[in-house]
């Protein structure tokens, strides 16, 4: 096992002055980025911070995360990159969640710091990502800025941190069926044994050009930089989702694989996109995950991509991949996610725990490789997912007689919308916090082209005077976009069921 | 004209996006006031209201990030339509 900051440095050994990163017109080597690492492992270091700390990281898109996320690994702590549509009520929930006392952060997303804590912000050291004007001073009593960082000569004998292979390299929040995001614990050799099989899987070089869409707060966009920087290849950085900036960086950029949730290739497809009348010749592959894509979409993906690979997955963060479809069996298997990864299996267990015969839907359940130690001080939720090292997902599916995965969706009142996960509560805790609320309800509904949008359905308090703008000004203050109801509708009462608990299923 | 178009893709935006006193300058996108998906609400109404029409080469972040850059983008448009 070798830490995936030790592979960015032999990388860098290698091929010294090979493009590496690519964020708008900033194009940086090997080299550059290797030593940014080092110079922000070094500082960090200095500053007493490694193994058994956490480090957060809030920015959108830019080549100075790939810096953090590298140099805070290299010092033996763990990083934490927070999903940048986060607003106060997840921001102030992840960093006091995990104790975050160092945070990396762009200059737009500094400002929001201040309203989040109000003046109580448990932050000790705030590292400036793009410089600017410096945060509220009452965010943190030491603020540095990351080009001073870099530009402080190196000292000799610099080395990074010891790090064990069961050390926690970083921790993923991802929305749980109840409550807030929990923090998943990544190690560093998970990291390292999904690098390794994702490029085996996806016939990953160093001719390969790999667009990054997604944030690095998702564990698929992570596994695509380490990917790029174990095998030498290049990451381009995508800052705009608009779908003629994103074909004209597939053309420009020569870009040989894409990974994106079903959701972009939405954007993509949509009329007045340019995608479908350009030819791809550079790209070599597209992986899909995190949502069914719909049948038609991938249809016409094909006809438009002609002559690339299409790797439809399937994972959870809890154990990173599970399972794949091998481009040749596409027609054999429409509708399928594949076989497991190389490391891992998969069985289909129904209420008792028994496997499934073929065709009939159960939970499925991952076991080998990836595999997390766990959630973030969450013992009892834990032991209820992690069942003698494989992982209970709370995904429905069904294997067919060859052992190949369908997913069925999932065993709770979780929503996907735009390829994030969210469970209704994190929505109507929000919503409670209205005065004028008596009952909320959240669900997702179908929406013509664009997935699944989500729902508020409302029991005002008598005589309160509240309208469906003052609920989404509500949320849009405290949650992240996704999260936002794009409908609110108010009821005299809402289902109960006999215990006169709230009826989900009778809401759809 | 010009400070009509602001005032009518100010408030548009405002609607869409259901939060008031946008600061125009701001990357809508990135700060999360709109999503991709508005995408194309946004762009059926300006062409409708100012009577342009917007080419899929055009739908870039450059264009349609911020409403200063809509509202450049639809007076180039007027202007190149009335041409």
């Amino acid at each position: 096992m070798y830490p995936v900051h030790e592979l960015l440095r032999r990388s860098s050994a290698d091929s010294p002055h090979k493009e590496a990163v690519v964020c708008g017109t900033t194009r940086l080597p090997f080299s550059a980025v290797s030593e940014a690492a080092t110079s922000i492992a070094s500082f960090l270091t200095s500053r007493g911070i490694g193994r058994g700390e956490r480090v957060g990281i809030f920015t959108t898109k830019s080549v100075e995360e790939i810096f953090a996320i590298y140099g805070v690994l290299g010092s033996g702590a763990a990083f934490v990159h927070l999903n940048p549509q986060y607003r106060d009520t997840h921001l102030r929930h992840v960093i006091t969640d995990c104790g975050i006392k160092t945070l990396f952060v762009d200059s737009a997303r500094a400002r929001m710091l201040g309203s989040a804590f109000d003046g109580e912000s448990p932050l000790d050291l705030v590292i400036s990502l793009s410089g600017g004007a410096p945060p509220d001073p009452t965010v943190a009593t030491d603020v540095t800025q990351l080009r001073d960082i870099l530009r402080s000569p190196r000292r000799l004998g610099d080395r990074p941190a010891e790090v064990q292979e069961d050390d926690v390299a970083s921790i993923i929040y991802t929305s749980g069926s109840t409550g807030m995001p929990k923090g998943i614990l990544v190690t560093h050799e998970i990291f390292y044994d999904s690098t390794v099989a994702s490029a085996e899987v996806l016939n990953n070089t160093r001719e390969d050009r790999i667009i990054s869409i997604t944030p690095f707060s998702f564990d698929g966009a992570l596994s695509q930089l380490f990917t790029a920087m174990y095998v030498g290849g290049t990451l381009v950085q995508q800052r705009s989702n608009f779908a003629k900036d994103i074909v004209d960086t597939l053309l420009d950029e020569k870009i040989t694989g894409c990974h994106a949730v079903p959701s972009l290739w939405g954007i993509l497809l949509q009329e007045r996109s340019p995608f479908p009348r350009h030819s791809y010749p550079y790209l070599r592959y597209v992986s899909i995950i995190g949502e069914v894509l719909p049948a038609r979409h991938l249809a016409r993906l094909r006809e438009i991509l002609g002559a690339t690979d299409f790797y439809l997955m399937y994972g959870t963060t809890e154990a990173f991949r599970s399972t794949y479809l091998p481009p040749p069996d596409l027609d054999r298997k429409p509708g399928s996610v594949g076989i497991p990864f190389p490391g891992v299996s998969v069985a289909v267990l129904d209420d008792n725990g028994d496997p499934c015969p073929a065709g009939e839907i159960g939970m499925i359940v991952h076991r080998g490789a990836f595999v997390s130690p766990g959630y973030w001080k969450d013992p009892e939720r834990t032991g209820r997912t992690f069942v003698d090292g494989s992982v209970h997902t709370g995904d429905r599916g069904w294997l067919d007689d060859e052992g190949y995965l369908y997913y069925a969706g999932r065993c709770d009142s979780m929503i996907k919308v735009q390829g994030f996960r969210l469970s209704p509560e994190e929505v109507e805790v929000c919503i409670h916090d209205m005065e004028s609320v008596a009952e909320v309800a959240v669900i997702g509904v179908p929406a013509k082209e664009i997935g699944t949008i989500v729902k508020a359905l409302i029991v005002l308090h008598p005589s309160a005077q509240t309208s469906d703008k003052d609920v989404i000004n509500h949320c849009r203050t405290q949650l992240p976009h996704y999260m936002i109801p794009s409908v609110v509708e108010f009821l005299p009462a809402l289902p109960k069921t006999s215990g006169n608990k709230l009826n989900r299923a009778a809401l759809v | 004209m010009s400070a009509s178009i602001r005032a009518q893709i100010q408030e548009y935006v405002e609607e869409l996006a259901k939060e008031d006193n946008i600061d125009p300058s701001i990357n809508l996108f990135e700060a999360g006031l709109l999503t991709s998906v508005h995408v194309l609400d946004l762009i059926a109404c300006l062409e409708e209201t100012f009577e342009i029409s917007i080419s899929p080469d055009d739908l870039s972040v450059d264009n349609f990030g911020s409403i200063d850059a809509m509202v450049s983008y639809t007076e180039v448009a007027i202007q190149r339509q009335a041409a």
